[in-house]
């Protein structure tokens, strides 16, 4: 019960964020956006065309009018048709959702597990040569474009320049239960997989060292040492226990922009249709219809994981009530 | 003379700093009887926390080691050396250690009953069950109600003084044979530290483990303590029993000490007497006695090379003073 | 009494960098990643001024694709383009987003960070935060592209009204800007809030300084060395950014640079042609690299408190 009512009191803070970032994208997409009724009707409308469309679409109406008709708009989820391929956006949405999951998810749990694992070795063997090899292996990561890692791991594991053992694009694999087949889903995910490791493994292993030498420093580390805690049980015990507030709230806030777009880059490399897909087309195309709805419905989702954050943080951690 | 429980011999804590390598204990010496409580006194950055760090090993590293040629023995056993994983065994066990913040020493996330089961469950081979048990019982033992309820409580939900009582309970759960304690009432109000300093006498009584005894507080030595280390910015300055020290101290640094503690019985206390100067940056040591500069009774000879300590094999006593008080 | 406080602060500070200076210097590997940027830079400097990679956009119209050659040291591209010359002239490019995008974004998270600390508890801080966590809440390539199309409308209209033209050339930037500041915010508001307590800045108050005063003659500098170091990020995250707006046809326009060179590869790579695409890597991956390294370095030389 008092979860529940903390939650709604949270989603009600959350209120100016959303209204914040309606306003944001409707001034930045809609008022400052391109004049739909050229794109709609094409070069060779007349003046009185171009002129009703206009008054159609509002666009004579003042700034609060077309505010309050937006917001309607993200109310009620109806974020019109796409522009190019005139099909419902939300209806693309929920299509593409599923696969950009399927695609990102994996590479995104094990990089992060990945580098939690670095993060606690490096951090409890600080300022040893372990710990340098890991970081510098970090920095040399994190140097590398997104864009090149996607180009170098097609050509070494997908084409005939390399290994060729994987599809080269596409996804080939049935997204409802009777057609799913593990094998295609390991063959079509494995390289995206690698790719959304490899450049985030050494962001962040760097901000879960940091999180853990920090933690490593506190008294209680000493208690538990002096009392002989062995290093694996230190570690995965009293440290990681204790860290988990900035780690949960790095990855679970991430995951919004996992969902919704984050794999803009992979999907559109390697031609999966998910919708980071279909928001690529639209950012390349203008199609602003699309654009609108992925900002305003990762901006929801965001909020959505914030509260959620709170609400874990006090399950993680005792000294946190709920206030 | 029986052997003693802990001998260490010539130890030298360093530590890497900006300032490159500074030695913040410098060979001392000292031995611990069974059964007996030493006080460790001395101004603060003398180097008694580390000294009690070390013979757990547990020096921060980098940037600290203990140097070469130390020794600190255990019954007999060489500590200085020892893999990690005979130390951990001997940790909590053999040798226990109180910490001067009960607010933080704890780990906030798990109930004090977890941690106390933690070290009770490594150390003897008992289940959940059994550990539970004792751990309620060493609750009681050191004297928190209903220790049955607060077994599970977050150290959060617990006062000061009782953290610290839990952080006792825990530190004897496994009968040590030495306990190291690091101002264990520093942070506790007056009423509260004579209650938890009663509670370490009788239970050390009870269980006849040698107490060392890190504080500030001298009037504690006097009341709990056989004998007494007075320690100098990394040096040994003067060791004997409790009195010896307070009523005749022999180097000049101790009887500064004691002249700077107020005494509540004297009428009227017209000034405190303090000791004038400040201690040497370990970065930039004197030639000779350490304390030299703050003495009014340094010589030439003082200035030119430190004064050993030279402790009496049979009364465990010593000054490292050329002109000590007689 | 100021007098004496600001020279007492000036000479904590003065310590402060010479021993931030002399720490860098020992630093072998931030010395090293700090000339590779101080030669990444003279390269720049040199494009500038027209010393080199003059020809970067001169078609060769019989010299489509060729390999590394004496004329060409990289080989050309598929318009016959001199890909060496176009990959030195990039540098340009990167040092000119990554300047304009770090020292607006940090400037403006400074003052922005400054004000929301010092009023914090206020609607003022109410309303800075509100601001940021908005902007922190979308996708960043998302809202590079909205950003990057109002800019447009506004340069047509800036065209059609006033005559001004080439502002487009300014999307990119502002709209990295518009991101990159948060952070750069987050960080001076919370550390104004911990200087705000500090001794000087309420005797400066309690003697009757006002409050903008107090802000930028005696907050802003105290953090600096946030700044430099957040501003070195910025820099590394913009001419990255670069890379991937390119690929999204988000990128500079009318000039050509690592990401534009990439993003062309893209297309080139899965037939087996690689001048392109290993030219713009390499020369982007060095000097990210060093970037990162030589901001590692600052970073540890400034922060005392800093855990290595
Ligand atoms: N991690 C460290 N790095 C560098 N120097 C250290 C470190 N820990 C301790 N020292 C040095 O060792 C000296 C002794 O420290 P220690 O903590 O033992 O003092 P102390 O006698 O316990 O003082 P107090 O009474 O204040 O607790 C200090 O002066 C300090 O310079
Ligand atoms: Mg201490």
């Amino acid at each position: 019960m008092d979860t529940l009512r903390y939650t709604l009191r949270k989603l009600l803070y959350s209120v100016p964020l959303i209204l914040g970032v309606t306003l944001l994208s409707f001034t930045l997409m809609v008022y400052f956006g391109p004049d739909m009724a050229y794109e709609k009707l094409g070069k060779n409308a007349t003046e009185e065309d171009i002129e009703r469309e206009r008054e159609k679409l509002g666009y004579n109406k003042p700034f609060v009018v077309r505010y309050g008709n937006f917001l309607t708009s993200v109310l009620t989820f109806d974020f019109g048709e796409s522009f190019s391929t005139n099909q419902r956006v939300m209806d693309m949405f929920a299509e593409t959702i599923p696969v950009s999951i399927m695609v990102a998810l994996p590479g995104f749990i094990l990089g992060n597990l990945i580098s939690i694992i670095f993060g606690l070795w490096a951090a409890y063997h600080r300022g040893q040569r372990l710990d340098k090899t890991i970081m510098a292996g970090a920095v040399v990561g994190m140097s590398i474009s997104f864009l090149i890692v996607v180009i170098v791991f097609q050509l070494l594991l997908c084409s005939d320049y390399g290994l060729n053992m994987f599809p080269t694009t596409g996804w080939e694999v049935g997204m409802n239960l009777e057609e799913f087949n593990i094998l295609d889903y390991f063959e079509y995910v494995t390289v995206p997989a690698i790719c959304t490791i490899f450049v985030s493994v050494g962001y962040n292993t760097r901000f879960y060292r940091a999180v853990f030498v920090e933690e490593l420093t506190r008294d209680h580390v000493r208690t538990a040492k002096a009392f002989g805690c062995g290093p694996v049980r230190l570690l995965f015990k009293h440290v990681l226990k204790n860290s988990l507030i900035p780690i949960l709230t790095r990855i679970i806030l991430s995951l919004p922009f996992v969902i919704i777009g984050g794999s803009i880059i992979i999907e559109s490399y390697f031609g999966i249709p998910g919708v980071g897909s279909v928001v690529y087309d639209a950012i390349v195309n203008g199609d602003q219809p699309i654009t609108k709805a992925a900002v305003v419905c990762t901006a929801i989702l965001y909020v959505f994981f914030l509260t959620l954050t709170d609400i874990l943080y006090q399950v993680v951690d005792p000294r946190i009530s709920l206030k | 003379m029986t052997t003693p429980l802990l001998s260490v011999k010539d130890l030298v804590i360093e530590f890497n700093t900006e300032h490159g390598l500074i030695r913040a204990v410098d060979r001392i010496s000292f031995d611990i009887f069974e059964g007996e409580t030493v006080g460790l006194v001395g101004e603060s950055g003398c180097g008694k926390s580390i000294t009690s760090l070390s013979i757990l090993g547990l020096i921060p590293s980098p940037p600290g080691r203990i140097g070469a040629e130390s020794s600190i023995k255990y019954q007999g056993k060489e500590l200085v050396g020892l893999p990690e994983e005979q130390l951990r065994l001997m940790r909590g066990h053999d040798i226990s250690m109180i910490f001067q913040e009960p607010m933080t020493a704890l780990n906030p996330v798990f109930t004090v009953g977890n941690q106390m089961m933690e070290v009770i469950m490594r150390h003897k081979k008992v289940n959940k069950k059994e550990a539970l048990k004792m751990a309620v019982k060493m609750l009681e033992d050191v004297g928190i109600p209903a220790p049955e309820k607060r077994v599970h409580n977050y150290p959060h939900q617990l006062s000061g003084g009782m953290r610290q009582r839990v952080m006792i309970a825990m530190a004897l759960s496994c009968n040590p044979h030495l306990l190291l304690a690091d101002e264990p009432t520093t942070a506790l109000d007056v009423t509260i530290q004579a209650q938890v300093m009663d509670l370490m006498g009788d239970m050390q009584k009870k269980q006849n483990m040698a107490v060392i005894l890190v504080t500030h507080d001298l009037g504690v030595v006097a009341e709990f303590c056989q004998r007494v280390i007075v320690m100098y910015c990394g040096h040994i300055a003067e060791v004997g029993t409790v009195d010896q020290i307070f009523n005749r101290p022999q180097h000049p640094y101790t009887k500064g000490l004691l002249a700077s503690v107020p005494r509540v019985l004297e009428e009227k206390v017209e000034f405190l007497p303090t000791i004038s100067g400040t201690v040497p940056d370990l970065g930039n040591l004197p030639k000779g006695c350490r304390f030299a500069d703050r003495c009014e009774r340094a010589t030439e000879e003082c200035n030119a090379k430190p004064p050993q300590l030279t402790i009496d094999e049979k009364t465990q006593a010593g000054v490292a003073c050329y002109h000590p008080y007689k | 009494m100021t007098n004496e406080q600001n020279k007492q602060e000036t000479i904590k500070k003065e310590t402060l960098w010479t021993k931030a200076v002399r720490k860098f210097f020992r630093d072998k590997m931030g010395v090293i990643s700090f000339s590779i940027v101080c030669l990444y830079a003279l390269i720049a400097l040199g494009v500038a001024c027209g010393f080199w990679a003059t020809e970067w956009s001169e078609l060769n119209p019989d010299m489509k694709n060729t390999g590394p050659s004496a004329d060409f040291w990289l080989g050309t591209n598929i318009l016959g383009q001199d890909i060496y010359q176009r990959a030195i002239f990039s540098t340009k490019t990167a040092f000119e987003v990554g300047l304009v995008v770090a020292l607006v974004a940090t400037m403006l998270g400074a003052i922005v960070g400054c004000l929301s600390g010092y009023f914090s508890g206020t609607w003022i801080d109410e309303f800075f935060l509100w601001i940021i966590g908005c902007i922190d809440c979308i996708p960043f390539y998302l809202f590079v592209a909205a950003v990057g199309f109002a800019v447009n409308t506004l340069a047509q209209n800036l065209n059609a009204s006033f005559g001004i033209e080439g502002f487009e050339y300014f999307a990119m930037h502002i709209a990295m800007i518009a991101t990159f500041w948060t952070a750069t915010a987050r960080l001076v508001r919370g550390e104004v809030i911990k200087i705000k307590h500090l001794e000087f800045v309420e005797a400066a108050h309690a003697i009757g300084v006002p409050g903008p005063k107090i802000i930028f003659k005696h907050i802003l500098p105290n953090t600096f060395h946030i700044l430099l170091v957040q501003a070195t990020i910025a820099f590394v995250s913009a001419i990255k950014s670069e890379v991937i707006l390119s690929y999204l046809g988000l990128g500079v326009k009318n000039t050509v640079s690592w990401g534009k060179m990439i993003a062309e590869a893209t297309q080139e790579v899965p037939a087996g042609i690689y001048s392109n695409f290993f030219a713009a890597s390499a020369f982007l991956f060095v000097l990210v690299m060093a970037f990162n390294i030589f901001a590692d370095a600052l970073q540890d030389a400034l922060d005392p408190k800093k855990v290595s």
